[in-house]
């Protein structure tokens, strides 16, 4: 690993990360778009010394090459400068959104959002009032996280116990899905923190003049009505990406997921990896309440990985044949066609899907142990069984796994041919077999959502339907061609699917 | 110059336990370059992931069962990963290194002979048992159609529609009960097993797509959130599956061989009785014995009973990865094993 690694963040997970990567004997360089950085330095920061470079109000504009030589460039301070990396680290923290609207109510002297608690001062006489005097919402109209509810439900227990305050919290789903939070809410409730649940009915939150409010609700458990009215309502809040980490995944062209977070809702990426090799998020960039040790390590894991040589069988474009149509920098779902004058494959950054070289209008690029022509390689000659000979295309991470361990009768008479990708298999791929003695074509892919090259599946289906519809003007029938979703634990639908299709072969016979 | 991929070294951990946390911790060691043991007790490697069905409806629905399929090809590929399967490892001691013998779990006909080995650092990824329902009050054992949901599992893995064990007719009225073993102070249990809520909301779903006339109920103290986008899937599952916040008490069989199923209303506090056909346990995670008595053997501290010691530093060696330390879904276990394959890693090359 030549160059440093950049880490973008003044977090935890960014500091972390840092100092894993020291200890492992990379450079780094940590970049803010805080001036100072505000992380204080006990909680991990390293001190500007050799082999570390801080870059405080950094703004990140562009982002070019691939895994062990990208560069990044950034405006700092007003001036803009550019800095040779193997990797990128965003560690961004979240952002937390007020939800204070939604239960009606405005920030007051009696109302506050979760992260502000703590800041403005209790009335002395707050232990002696009558009934709960502090009130916490947690996922009430919304849901909650059980980030979230740790939170609460240690500020309401601290409030219990230090202050002899009487707590309450009110929730729709106590979220508890995480170490220590059951026994943690059993120490509240036994300190004396009040837990009123909802699940038909809603508190009404009036908010007076003074800012504080009243809440009447009924008990669902005992059907009384009752009322709160409490100093001060303390609403917890929603988790979004950051401003700055937004930004950060357009500029590198990273996947988010629906919410805006920088990483594909897509489990081929977990924990920390995006769809650009040596580009990872870890901490509040990807996701909530994700231990800031864990991330780090496994964000240096992955780097370690991306910047390991590039295995040779990548895909590479033929200079003669390439017309500059940019085809293939169109479609690479990992940015791994770069344009200078020619558009070229950085084989650091391909993982070997293959959907440029399906698309390709020339043929031009070539992908070792994958060419068109010579998969699949044979077909079980005519007559070895009765059951139709089929072709199976199967993505190496779904299909073929399922393929491995499925009871298939007659298996001779089926090729299963992986793919490191459905989005390798072409229109030609798709038609050869029926010139060599094939019945039917299987396209056996990953479910939406699920494929580690976010369009190889959808490419997959889409020539699919494109081939059936070939094979039907052509008299051949588009009945002999099928795609199916089978994802890597489906064995016996796998068996199943090859079972039903040589049936409707099997009746195309006669 | 850190210590990147294909570094070789004649460092070698051993791993206890081939479930999805051990073989990542397995991947992560091996591709830093060290020599790598797997020791499962089964005959199949991949724990409980390998064990669920897919509920993908039209699209993913990100549980992560399908990546132990994965997950296990990459170990059994990888040069430095020796996996032995049908074994346990037995007389593990503490030296300078870790001394152990590694043997053949008691099999018919089986001799049964260790293979000495030795190890600089240990691993215990041995992961999870899923609560025994058998002293609970839904005649789990005596109730042919009362099942848990590892079986459900296996029903979905096997065959596409739903069926009764009891006569084999498809269900009419299905019911989940969430939290059996789990959130249970009356048993000590003291934890959300975390996976079960997303399990069973996952599954019902699937199941109300495959047969839209069964109605579904889940009964429940609170859903957990899971995935990235809960809010939605959880408004829509609301849509397709009653949801009741209680736990009823008992299952009761009919002579028609249905469950009666009873529970109290909220609000009113009256006792509801409903007949259900097919009724499945949400049984959660408990820690398995020999976690502990290995633990003791590696030097390993585990601070209290049930799962405390996740995240745990690891002590001279001795480390513990995935559902072994605590509750965990397949995301977080993927996570903690990575963790624990950078601790060692940094034991091994620092000594701390
Ligand atoms: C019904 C059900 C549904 C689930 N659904 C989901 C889901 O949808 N999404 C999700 O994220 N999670 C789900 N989970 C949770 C998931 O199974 C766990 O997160 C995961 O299995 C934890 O992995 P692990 O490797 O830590 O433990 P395990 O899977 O328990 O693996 C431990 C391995 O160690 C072996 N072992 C134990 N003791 C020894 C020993 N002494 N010597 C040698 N080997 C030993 C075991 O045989 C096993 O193979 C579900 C669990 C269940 C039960
Ligand atoms: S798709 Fe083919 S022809 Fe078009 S630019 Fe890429 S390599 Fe050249
Ligand atoms: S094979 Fe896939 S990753 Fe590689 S250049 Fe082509 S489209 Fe990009
Ligand atoms: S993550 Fe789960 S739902 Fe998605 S494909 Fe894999 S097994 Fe199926
Ligand atoms: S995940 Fe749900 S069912 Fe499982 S223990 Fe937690 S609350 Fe209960």
């Amino acid at each position: 690993m030549g160059d440093p690694v950049f880490i973008f963040g003044d977090t935890d997970a960014a500091w972390l990360t840092a100092r894993h990567l020291r200890a492992a004997g990379a450079e780094v360089i940590v970049a803010s778009g805080r001036t100072p950085l505000e992380t204080p330095p006990a909680a991990g920061r390293l001190p500007e010394t050799p082999g570390v470079e801080l870059l405080p109000g950094a703004v990140p504009t562009g982002c070019r090459g691939a895994a062990g030589a990208f560069e990044v460039s950034l405006v700092v301070g007003g001036r803009p400068i550019t800095r040779a990396v193997s990797a990128v680290v965003i560690a961004e923290a979240e952002e937390r959104l007020p939800l204070l609207a939604a239960y009606g109510v405005a920030p007051a002297a009696g109302v506050v959002s979760l992260s502000r608690f703590g800041r403005d001062e209790l009335s002395p006489d707050a232990a002696a009032g009558k009934g709960p005097q502090v009130v916490f919402i947690s996922g009430l109209f919304t849901e909650s996280h059980p980030h979230m509810a740790a939170e609460v439900m240690r500020a309401a227990l601290k409030l219990q116990t230090e202050r002899g305050v009487h707590a309450a919290i009110l929730t729709g789903n106590l979220k508890v899905a995480s170490n220590g939070l059951e026994a943690l809410c059993r120490e509240a409730r036994a300190a004396g923190v009040l837990f009123v649940k909802f699940t038909g009915t809603r508190p009404e939150i009036r908010q007076g003049a003074d800012g504080r409010v009243s809440i009447d609700f009924i008990d669902e458990l005992t059907a009384d009505a009752g009322r709160m009215r409490p100093q001060l309502l303390v609403v917890d809040e929603q988790p979004a990406p950051s401003r700055a980490a937004s930004e950060l995944a357009r500029v590198f062209g990273l996947e988010t997921d629906g919410s805006g977070f920088g990483q594909a809702d897509n489990v081929h990426r977990l924990p920390v990896a995006t769809n650009r090799r040596g580009i990872v998020v870890a901490g509040g960039a990807r996701s909530i309440g994700a231990d800031p040790a864990t991330e780090a390590a496994s964000a240096v894991l992955e780097i370690l990985g991306a910047v390991a040589a590039a295995p040779g069988d990548r895909a590479a474009i033929e200079p003669g044949r390439c017309i500059r149509c940019l085809t293939c920098l169109r479609v690479c779902p990992h940015h791994a066609v770069t344009l200078e004058s020619r558009p070229a494959v950085a084989p650091a950054a391909c993982e070997r899907c293959g959907i440029c070289a399906a698309e390709c209008p020339r043929g031009a690029i070539r992908i070792p142990g994958l060419e068109a022509d010579a998969l699949p390689a044979e077909i079980t000659p005519a007559a070895s069984t009765a059951a139709p000979r089929l072709v199976a295309f199967c993505c190496s991470r779904s299909a073929a796994l399922a393929a491995r361990s499925a009871e298939v009768l007659d298996r001779e008479a089926l090729t299963v041919v992986e793919v490191p990708c459905a989005g390798r298999i072409s229109p030609q791929m798709l038609l050869g077999p029926f010139g060599r003695g094939a019945e039917g074509v299987l396209v056996l892919t990953c479910h939406a959502d699920n494929c580690h090259s976010r369009e190889g599946r959808g490419f997959a289906h889409r020539r699919t339907e494109l081939a059936a519809a070939f094979l039907a003007l052509s008299g051949i029938g588009a009945d002999r061609i099928k795609v199916v979703s089978l994802a890597a634990n489906m064995a016996s639908e796998f068996a199943q699917t090859v079972a039903d299709f040589r049936r409707n072969l099997l009746t195309l016979r006669t | 110059m850190p210590r990147s991929v294909e570094t070789m070294t004649d460092r070698q951990v051993l791993i206890i336990g081939g479930g999805i946390g051990g073989l990542t911790a397995a991947l992560a060691l091996a591709q830093m370059g060290y020599g790598v043991a797997v020791v499962e007790k089964e005959a199949a490697l991949g724990g409980h992931a390998a064990r669920l069905a897919c509920k993908a409806l039209e699209r993913c629905v990100k549980c992560g069962a399908c990546l132990a399929a994965q997950t296990i090809a990459a170990a059994a590929a990888h040069p430095r990963i020796r996996l032995h399967t049908g074994c346990r490892v037995s007389g593990i001691r503490r030296g300078d290194r870790f001394a152990f013998s590694i043997e053949p779990c008691a099999r018919e006909g089986a001799p049964s002979r260790g293979a000495p080995g030795e190890a600089d650092a240990v691993v215990l990824a041995a992961g999870f048992r899923t609560f025994d329902p058998a002293g609970t009050p839904y005649g789990y054992g005596l109730f042919p159609d009362v099942i848990t949901n590892l079986e459900l599992e296996g029903l979905l893995r096997a065959a596409p529609l739903l069926r009764r064990p009891s006569n084999g007719a498809a269900p009419t009225r299905m019911a989940f009960i969430q939290c059996v073993g789990s959130r249970d102070a009356a048993r000590g249990h003291l934890w959300c097993s975390a996976f079960c809520c997303a399990a069973a909301v996952r599954a019902a779903r699937l199941i109300k797509r495959r047969q839209p006339a069964l109605a579904i109920t889940i009964f429940y103290i609170d859903i957990q959130t899971f995935g990235r986008d809960f809010e939605s899937v959880y408004a829509q599952a609301r849509r397709e599956i009653r949801f009741v916040r209680a736990i009823p008490a008992e299952a009761v069989r009919r002579e028609s061989g249905g469950l009666l199923l009873c529970w109290l209303d909220d609000g009113s506090r009256a006792p509801v009785e409903e007949e259900f056909d097919l009724v499945v346990l949400s049984t959660g995670m408990t820690s398995c014995p020999e976690t502990l008595a290995l633990s003791q053997a590696i030097g390993l501290r585990l601070p209290g009973a049930g799962f405390p010691a996740a995240g745990g530093p690891g002590a001279g060696g001795a480390f513990i990865a995935g559902a072994a330390g605590g509750p965990m879904t397949i995301e977080q276990t993927i996570a903690d094993a990575r963790r624990t394959a950078w601790q060692v890693a940094r034991f091994l090359e620092e000594g701390r």
